[in-house]
């Protein structure tokens, strides 16, 4: 490699070139997004009279307030039942999934395929499809209650039913992800080890308790990591679909931080709420990493 | 390379000497299979029939799973609409011009960060790195202040900077795991043959990375074309609407809801990027799953 290069071009390639490469993303992304922190960060320590754009230096006053603000403790209470509804839900049709994909594997490739498509689908979409699907009258879900003999829900319009469906409609949007890290690991497993493990005579549980769940462990982690941050942050599909209605009963953090910022305009509260919900995300993925992540598979 | 959907022959499962619990977990799998689909599909084909019906037929009592006639009405009324053009035009720019960057960008990064040694390497990859684990929705207050102080709301491009700078983590964490896959041997032989850079980027390792590329691409695609929470702070005039927030806002330019309209515009707006993976889906699931897992 090095016959042919002058002095000065083998320079350039080994000092110059690597950081002309690199430099675009890193300016760009550090230079918004890393600049964006800042600020919010800056924000949440101070306080604004209404649009004005100096403010004064406040220390944690603002996250003092949150913290006494019912509309606050009902966001976080709301977004923790969203968030663990989601990963339970989703981890268990996730493993369900996977697993059947797998057991079956090229016989399903159709179904395998299809499998992302609720992930693909846009949020405002999403939440427009699972409005109709629980419409009152013209939903499929009433459709087959009255059918049965039962009174139709009044879903959307009723607290806890609008928890329950957002929660649902999360769940049937993210869960394709996670569902494909799964399989991904399922088939990284060496076969042999499950052939092993009948001759010695184990059965399906004992080989999935013993073989694939520890094997398993990493993509466990990226699975769960997935699901609790995309509903940590899920703001595209409830917004359309409740705008955190009736009466705050789905207004997690995420739409709370827009209310604050959009509606009220008071944008320390928001980079407060802002800072705590990155806080949250950031400790679920540790925590996540040190329970399942401990060894190299 | 290895992590691929890689295909077991059947054959090989169809042994007969295998386990009787083998066998009637593939039972089990073929129903719990079906369920699921039901609950993947369930949702999307109940509101795709709607885009056929009337609105007065949705609501008739008792109510028909399948349309009366297969009426495409409210299709030609979607797309003929006069502002539909300008919804789906800005769509595709804002789409075409952030994928354009952020490959171009995120593929010479990631390009140095895989191959290239260089002081401060780590610290500048964890610098693009950790932004992944940042989404929109986190940052849409501090980008909105900071897009009111350069002046450019309502504008293309706090968009496309804003898009692009959250597309650009994703895609060089992927695309950098996927270019340490490819061996070096192969374009260290192109280097000796006199080929340059950007050559050997072009006609090697991009071809040898495709499913990786593509699965990148068909990525951005869809977060710019499904964006939600960006145009919604950061833009009012209609000007510059894309077809989401349209569907967004459609429930209140009627007075009462026209479910089939509003489920057909949904369809209309979801089906170029479902068919963008249909077309790639194989390449598109062996991307994720090599960038992924690492």
């Amino acid at each position: 490699m090095k016959l042919g290069f002058s002095t000065t071009s083998v320079h350039w390639r080994k000092r110059v070139l690597p950081y002309a490469l690199v430099l675009p993303s890193t300016v760009f992304v550090l230079g918004i997004l890393g600049y964006a922190i800042g600020v919010a960060v800056k924000d949440s320590l101070h306080r604004y009279p209404m649009l004005a754009t100096t403010g004064t230096f406040v220390g944690l006053d603002n996250y003092v307030n949150l913290f006494q603000t019912p509309n606050f403790q009902n966001s976080v209470v709301v977004t923790f039942v969203f968030v663990f509804g989601t990963v339970i839900l989703g981890m268990a049709l996730s493993f369900v999934l996977a697993l059947s994909l797998f057991n079956l594997s090229t016989r399903a490739r159709l179904f395998r395929t299809l499998t992302l498509v609720p992930y693909l689908i846009s949020g405002v979409a999403a939440a427009v499809i699972w409005r109709f699907l629980f419409n009152s009258d013209a939903g499929f879900v009433n459709l087959v209650l009255r059918s049965i003999g039962a009174d139709p829900v009044k879903w959307l319009s009723d607290g806890t039913n609008a928890l329950i469906v957002v929660t649902l409609a999360n769940t049937w949007k993210i869960f394709p992800m996670s569902t494909v890290l799964l399989l991904a690991g399922l088939q990284v497993i060496d076969k042999d080890l499950y052939d092993a493990a009948t001759v010695d005579g184990a059965n399906g549980t004992q080989v999935f308790v013993h073989i694939t769940l520890p094997l398993l462990s990493n993509y466990l982690a990226t699975s769960l990591i997935w699901l609790t941050f995309a509903s940590f942050n899920m703001f595209a599909i409830i917004f359309p679909l409740t705008a955190g209605g009736p009466v705050r009963a789905t207004e997690v953090m995420a739409l709370y931080m827009y209310r604050l910022a959009f509606g009220e305009l008071n944008f320390s509260l928001a980079s407060a709420v802002m800072i705590l919900l990155l806080a949250l995300n950031l400790f679920f993925s540790l925590l996540f990493i040190r329970l399942f992540r401990h060894r190299e598979v | 390379m290895r992590l691929t959907l890689k295909r077991q022959s059947p054959e090989a499962t169809l042994v007969p000497s295998q386990p009787a619990f083998k066998r009637r977990a593939r039972a089990i799998s073929w129903v719990l299979l079906t369920l699921m689909m039901v609950w993947l599909l369930l949702p999307v084909v109940w509101a795709f029939l709607s885009t056929f019906k009337t609105s007065i037929e949705i609501y008739r009592v008792p109510v028909k799973i399948l349309p009366e006639s297969f009426s495409w009405d409210n299709y030609v009324r979607v797309v003929t609409d006069e502002d539909f053009p300008r919804y789906l035009a800005n769509t595709i720019f804002l789409t075409v011009v952030t994928t354009v960057l952020t490959m171009f960008i995120s593929v010479w990064g990631a390009y140095a960060f895989a191959r290239m040694r260089f002081p401060f390497q780590q610290v500048l990859l964890l610098f693009v790195l950790v932004p992944r684990l940042i989404p929109r929705i986190s940052v849409v207050v501090p980008l909105y202040r900071m897009i009111v102080a350069l002046g450019l709301l309502n504008t293309y491009t706090a968009l496309i900077l804003t898009y692009t700078v959250t597309s650009i983590p994703f895609a060089v964490w992927i695309l950098t795991n996927v270019f340490q896959s490819i061996p070096r041997e192969i374009e260290e032989s192109a280097f000796i043959d006199g080929a340059r850079l950007w050559q050997t980027m072009l006609r090697i390792m991009l071809p040898i990375a495709a499913p990786g590329v593509l699965a990148v691409i068909v990525f951005t695609v869809r977060e710019t074309w499904n964006e939600f929470p960006f145009v919604l702070s950061f833009t009012n005039s209609a000007e510059l609407r894309t077809l989401p927030y349209q569907l967004f806002l459609f429930r209140d330019t009627l007075g009462i809801e026209d479910w089939p309209l509003i489920n057909t515009f949904a369809v209309v707006t979801i089906l170029p990027i479902l068919v963008a993976y249909f077309i790639f889906a194989k390449q598109v699931t062996t991307g994720i799953i090599q960038g992924a897992v690492k």
